[in-house]
């Protein structure tokens, strides 16, 4: 770039010019940490690189971009960068591509959107703010992180295509949307928050779910036999459930009309979970 | 053949009797002698003005075997938290209160210590527990094989089998796991638990086998005694926590009837019932049957503020206390029902009136014994707190002011009431010195450790005087590994590695056919495969040196 455009920015598009070699880590490369710095600052900032650190400008062409707050946007396959909007605390992230593993973990505000597909851990402990991936996440989405006790704990989570094994287990607060399937262990270990999916769900789903609430939006799933119907009427919390739901569209935008029918469980653990079928 | 000498340091060595004297430490080939002056040595340390000991030796730490590698995998958030590492030498290792074998091995390092004891190795797992101490780099190591609790010793006892059988046992146990010595966990209490007991008083029976605490920890320090095992028999009483267990800690020493005994983590043992809470210091009372019975040493276990992770032998009591835990999760284990295993994380915090207490009674226990000799400093690692805390503990101990401070943090009953508020003492480099080295060095059998004499092994910390005794003991100017420079400015600069010491008690081989029978009747793992040779230990100590200890009154096993 020339120095005449190399001025102070609050937002940068950063187009990846070469796969890295090893994994990246860009836990920390977030939009208000470089608030006011120019884009030969960004491309000289260190990030972890296997187990070196080098320049960020190694790997991306690093521009500035008019936009009206904290933003990053990346462009390129991002499959081998981890950590992408860690423990993010504001401003915008947007990857036109896929990325990597860990993407949102524990972000706390601000919003997070990837076109592409999202690897392992994707969401793992969000807080807050607002992630969504336009293709599938892999497995242990909006889980916990390994040994951790608590999921996911706040803030909406979209996944727009398929999700692996173990979505949500020991989610405990927030909201996730999946339109596409759910692998394995759907909401497993569930404390509270809710899952609403639109396609076929794998085997265990609601393993161990202690609270919190699933919703069925396309398939109905056999509930296993730790789960009981209840004769519960729920048609005032539906109809608001149902509502929130509509905004995302596609499968969940007419749901309001049904009356599904409730199921409690998972009795082998606390029991208080429930699953809505409304077909 | 190498050389080096120490220049003009002031020498702390209270196992020959100097306390700060200006003198040179002449070194060749890992052991500490006298050079002339005039002899030229390969590498001269100028270390004027600073204080001079043998490394540290930590006689009660949990480094290693399965109890410590679960405690590690129940905590991966201990080991994300960890700081990374700035020194190329440092393989990637981990872990704050439960790092992992190498980081183990840096953090003693760094602190001056060269050699570290497991309390709680487990019969089967001492394979195990020999192959992760190896993985331990720089210090010495080597562990107590938890008796007492086993089925078998139990059943013999039940049995009234002849004592001389049960003492074979023991000598075969030491033997064939390569042990320094035998811990016995709330003796009897493991096993108990198993039947459905949920506590076992020194005199109450154990449901199956109707026999006492009393009985297996008579038997155990007899059996220790006439095999010549220099460690007194290690023991972890009854009650662990439980308040008011001064009562069965007093009973443990009047059932060794003057048998030489060590009671590890005191802290936790010392407990009353006074008080509005119900829960008191008895510092006193124990640190006063301390004081009137020369044949018992104590380790304090001294509890520090903020997470850690409790890994003991003791089942019952830590299915006791597994609501407790924070994060809320724990690990209960059994291998072969020789031994027990829980794993309970904790944080101990400064406004929690319990702990407060607990932090208070352990410094009571340091300043209320009056022969450091008999005193061994110890946090239980990671029981009490991580051992990179021992510096803190350290300037506690050394400085009244500093002490009184930190009280004043505290829960303010106990900032208030506190028997340690009226205790003056301050104890001296030399009696640091002992509680930290010469005594668990004496305690263990170690000749030629922790002691800087001719002869001796050249493990040797410089530190450069400071007032902030803390600072002083968390950054060694030196540290030498048998006369290597391993750490300087409190910095790795060698990883060699350690020793492992261990006995060969001698014993009569026809016990062999019955603990064969027993194996087969009831063990998972063949009779064939229990004992650990002297190659395997080798292999298992990655390479390491066999330090085969001499046993008190004879050569060992030939
Ligand atoms: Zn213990
Ligand atoms: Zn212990």
């Amino acid at each position: 770039m020339s120095p005449a455009n190399d001025r102070d920015a609050n937002a940068f598009r950063l187009r990846l010019r070469a796969q890295p070699a090893l994994r990246l880590d860009l836990a920390g490369f977030v939009p208000q940490a470089l608030g006011g710095e120019t884009p030969s600052g960004v491309a000289r900032r260190a990030l972890w690189h296997g187990n070196e650190q080098v320049p960020i400008g190694e790997f991306f062409d690093v521009e500035a971009m008019a936009a009206d707050g904290p933003e990053l946007v990346f462009e390129g396959d991002l499959s081998r960068c981890d950590g992408l909007g860690r423990g993010l605390d504001g401003g915008r992230i947007r990857v036109e591509g896929d990325v990597g593993d860990y993407v949102g973990s524990g972000m706390r505000a601000g919003e997070i959107v990837v076109t592409g597909s999202a690897g392992l851990l994707a969401a793992c402990e969000m807080a807050g703010g607002r992630l969504e991936v336009g293709g599938d996440v892999g497995d242990y989405a909006a889980s916990a992180l390994p040994g951790d006790m608590d999921g996911m704990r706040g803030g909406l989570f979209i996944v727009r295509g398929k999700a692996g094994a173990r979505f949500g287990d020991r989610m405990r607060r927030g909201t996730a949307v999946v339109f596409g399937d759910a692998g394995d262990f759907l909401a497993s270990r569930l404390v509270a928050g809710t899952i609403a999916v639109a396609g076929a769900v794998g085997a265990h789903c609601g393993y161990g779910m202690r609270r919190g609430t699933l919703i069925f939006a396309g398939p109905q799933p056999e509930p296993p036999p730790t789960f009981v119907p209840t004769g519960h009427d729920v048609q005032v919390i539906w109809t608001l459930l149902a509502r929130s739901l509509a905004v995302h569209g596609g499968p969940f935008a007419a749901l309001a009309a049904a009356r599904p029918r409730r199921f409690v469980g998972d009795l082998a653990a606390d029991g208080k979970g429930e699953w809505l079928l409304p077909a | 053949m190498s050389t080096l000498r120490l220049k003009g340091g002031r020498i702390i060595d209270p196992a020959n009797g100097i306390d700060g004297e200006v003198r040179d430490i002449g070194v060749r080939d890992g052991r500490i002698v006298a050079l002339h002056p005039a002899e030229k040595v390969d590498r001269e340390f100028d270390v004027s003005g600073m204080v001079v000991m043998a490394g540290g030796i930590d006689m009660h730490t949990h480094i290693g075997g399965g109890k410590v590698n679960l405690a590690r995998m129940l905590l991966p958030e201990d080991h994300r938290a960890n700081r990374a590492p700035d020194n190329p030498l440092e393989l990637a290792s981990a872990g704050c209160c439960t790092p992992g074998t190498l980081a183990t091995g840096y953090r003693y390092a760094e602190m001056g210590y060269t050699a570290a004891f497991e309390p709680a190795m487990a019969p089967s797992n001492a394979r195990h527990a020999h192959m992760e101490m190896g993985d331990t780099p720089i210090l010495d190591h080597g562990a107590y094989v938890m008796l007492g609790n086993d089925e078998l010793m139990l059943r013999m006892l039940a049995e009234g089998q002849d004592f001389e059988r049960i003492r074979d046992y023991v000598g075969w146990t030491i033997h064939a796991t390569r042990a320094m010595g035998v811990k016995v966990v709330n003796p009897g209490g493991i096993s108990a638990f198993k039947f459905n007991q949920r506590k076992l008083d020194v005199d109450e029976d154990h449901t199956h086998w109707r026999i006492t605490p009393r009985q297996v920890v008579q038997t155990l320090a007899r059996a220790l005694t006439e095999l010549g095992i220099p460690h007194p028999l290690h023991i972890h009483a009854s009650n662990l926590g439980v308040p008011g267990n001064i009562g069965s800690t007093l009973a443990t020493i009047a059932a060794l009837e003057g048998l030489r005994g060590h009671l590890t983590h005191v802290q936790f043992h010392a407990y009353g019932t006074e008080g509005a809470r119900k829960f008191s210091s008895a510092a006193r009372e124990l640190a006063e049957a301390v004081n009137a019975n020369p044949n018992v040493s104590i380790d304090v276990g001294q509890i520090t503020f903020g997470q850690t992770v409790t890994a003991s032998g003791d089942t019952m009591r830590q299915h006791a206390n597994a609501d407790l835990g924070s994060p809320r999760k724990w690990i209960g284990a059994d291998i072969e029902c020789d031994a027990g295993c829980g794993i309970v994380p904790f944080r101990y915090r400064e406004e929690s009136f319990v702990n407060a207490l607990q932090w208070a009674i352990g410094l009571e226990l340091f300043l209320l014994v009056d022969d450091p000799w008999r005193v061994v400093l110890t946090t239980d690692h990671p029981n009490g707190g991580p051992f990179t805390s021992y510096p803190h503990l350290i300037r506690l101990l050394m400085d009244k002011s500093f002490r009184d401070e930190q009280l004043a943090k505290l829960h303010p009953e106990v900032a208030v009431n506190a028997l340690l508020r009226g205790i003056g003492r301050e104890l001296s480099l030399n009696e640091i010195a002992i509680m930290t080295r010469a005594a668990p060095a004496r305690l263990l059998g170690l000749a030629d450790r922790g002691q800087l004499g001719e002869g001796a092994a050249a493990d040797i910390a410089v530190y450069r005087e400071d007032p902030d005794r803390e600072a002083m003991f968390t950054t060694p100017e030196y540290v030498f590994k048998d006369g290597e420079l391993v750490v300087q400015r409190g910095r790795l600069v060698a990883t060699p590695v350690g020793g492992t010491h261990f006995l060969e008690p001698e014993f009569d081989p026809a016990i062999e056919r019955m603990l064969a029978k027993y194996a087969d009747e009831h063990l998972a793992t063949a009779w064939r495969h229990a004992a650990i040779g002297r190659d395997e230990l080798c292999a298992c100590a990655n390479g390491g040196r066999l330090l085969a200890c001499p046993l008190h009154g004879r050569g060992g096993r030939k």
